[in-house]
């Protein structure tokens, strides 16, 4: 409640009781949440801007908060301006004419160049099918492998004679790992 | 290239009364007589625009340099994209949307730059110590000594709000843009525009408020 002396629009709350429940019934959480269109004027109701009105003028935190507001404001609009620098439309002309000299139709360029894509890519899959026909003439049929993880890849045996028992792939399945049944004969 | 470089082949008089006409002309006449060929009209949009433009980026960035160049950037665009302006909607809301991105555009490179970041921070230290420059004889000195240590209070507060509050604040109370202005530039619903205005003018109040008892 300090500093009340200075704000001339605060009014004795009691003096707000006498006035009827017309301008009573706005807390300070409702005052301030409507506080930014009420200083701007937007506040369309009759009614919320008389309450507002009184509230203002009964409640010594909100009147604080009006005043030290519109004081800041003031001081911030009472700053000097900045001035653009004295070369600044010089500047502004050089990079305008800059701009001009760049490519023409560069903003323009986006459906051109999406065209171009298209048709590269068009090309390339048009290559592609006909490479892959030609080729097809010549294609050969590729060994095909065959796995059998019972058959040894690799022999053993320590002499120069190929294992012929090794290459057959009609033997029965071993029951054992290759090494042991590559020894077993 | 029709602008500003394009140099009509007439008298001194007659250039300067075409100006004065200019002058008397509202943005979108403006921006229809430039369409219409008229180069000067836009020297008379950077003329009116410049000033305004300079000193509300200036507000959202702080850095008056960066500031100044970013508005050329913004002239640059308009004259560039001035034929797609949609003469139904206000140029002024146009120009300062284009201002506004540009703006956060700058703020969130800054952030990813600490060393331009550092920069800044260096320049306005060095604004803070610079010495004092008594403007009015008339004023005692402890006045005037109040009276910039207010400014500069104030220059902070505004510092100080978040982002998006501030730009909010800065077009609201220094730029006296509407509500529906505001969200436009700021590309925001005009609920969201009246919240941030409360925030930014509660958190500025605060801010000040110890200082001006």
């Amino acid at each position: 409640m300090r500093n009340l002396a200075r704000y001339s629009r605060y009014i004795d709350p009691l003096q707000v009781d006498r006035l009827g429940p017309a301008v009573q019934g706005m807390d300070c959480k409702e005052f301030l949440e409507r506080y930014s269109e009420y200083r701007d004027g937007r506040i369309c109701d009759a009614e919320i801007r008389r309450r507002m009105f009184w509230h203002l003028r009964s409640c010594p935190r909100c009147a604080r908060y009006d005043e030290v507001l519109a004081a800041g404001v003031r001081v911030l609009r009472s700053l000097a301006q900045l001035e653009p620098s004295s070369d600044f439309q010089k500047t502004l002309k050089t990079r305008l004419s800059e701009a001009a000299l760049a490519p023409v139709g560069l903003p323009q360029a986006g459906p051109v160049a999406a065209a171009l894509l298209l048709a590269a890519a068009a090309t390339l899959f048009f290559l592609e099918g006909v490479a892959a026909s030609f080729s097809e003439q010549e294609r050969k049929a590729l060994p095909v492998v065959v796995v059998n993880p019972g058959v040894p890849f690799v022999s053993f045996a320590s002499g120069e004679d190929p294992l012929p028992w090794a290459v057959s792939l009609d033997l029965p399945e071993p029951s054992g790992t290759a090494a042991r049944w590559v020894t077993a004969p | 290239m029709k602008t500003l470089l394009a140099k009509p082949q007439r008298t001194a008089g007659e250039r300067s009364a075409a100006a004065r006409e200019l002058k008397r002309l509202d943005d979108s006449r403006l921006v229809a007589a430039y369409l219409e060929g008229r180069s000067e009209a836009f020297d008379e949009l950077v003329e009116r625009y410049q000033k305004r433009l300079l000193n509300f980026v200036y507000r959202t960035i702080g850095d008056r340099e960066r500031a100044e160049d970013l508005v050329q950037e913004v002239f640059i665009r308009v004259h560039r994209h001035i034929h797609r302006f949609d003469q139904t909607k206000k140029f002024s809301t146009w120009i300062y949307t284009i201002a506004s991105n540009l703006a956060k555009n700058e703020l969130r490179n800054r952030s990813r730059n600490p060393l331009v970041l550092f920069q800044t921070i260096k320049k306005n230290w060095e604004a803070d110590h610079r010495p004092l420059q008594f403007e009015d004889v008339h004023h005692r000195p402890d006045d005037l000594y109040r009276k910039r240590q207010l400014r500069e209070l104030v220059e902070w507060a505004v510092a100080q709000l978040p982002e998006h509050h501030r730009q909010v604040f800065v077009l609201r109370e220094l730029e006296g843009k509407t509500y529906e202005e505001i969200s436009e530039i700021v590309g925001c619903n005009l609920g969201t525009v009246k919240s941030r205005l409360n925030r930014a003018r509660n958190r500025f109040a605060q801010l000040v408020a110890p200082y001006l008892d």
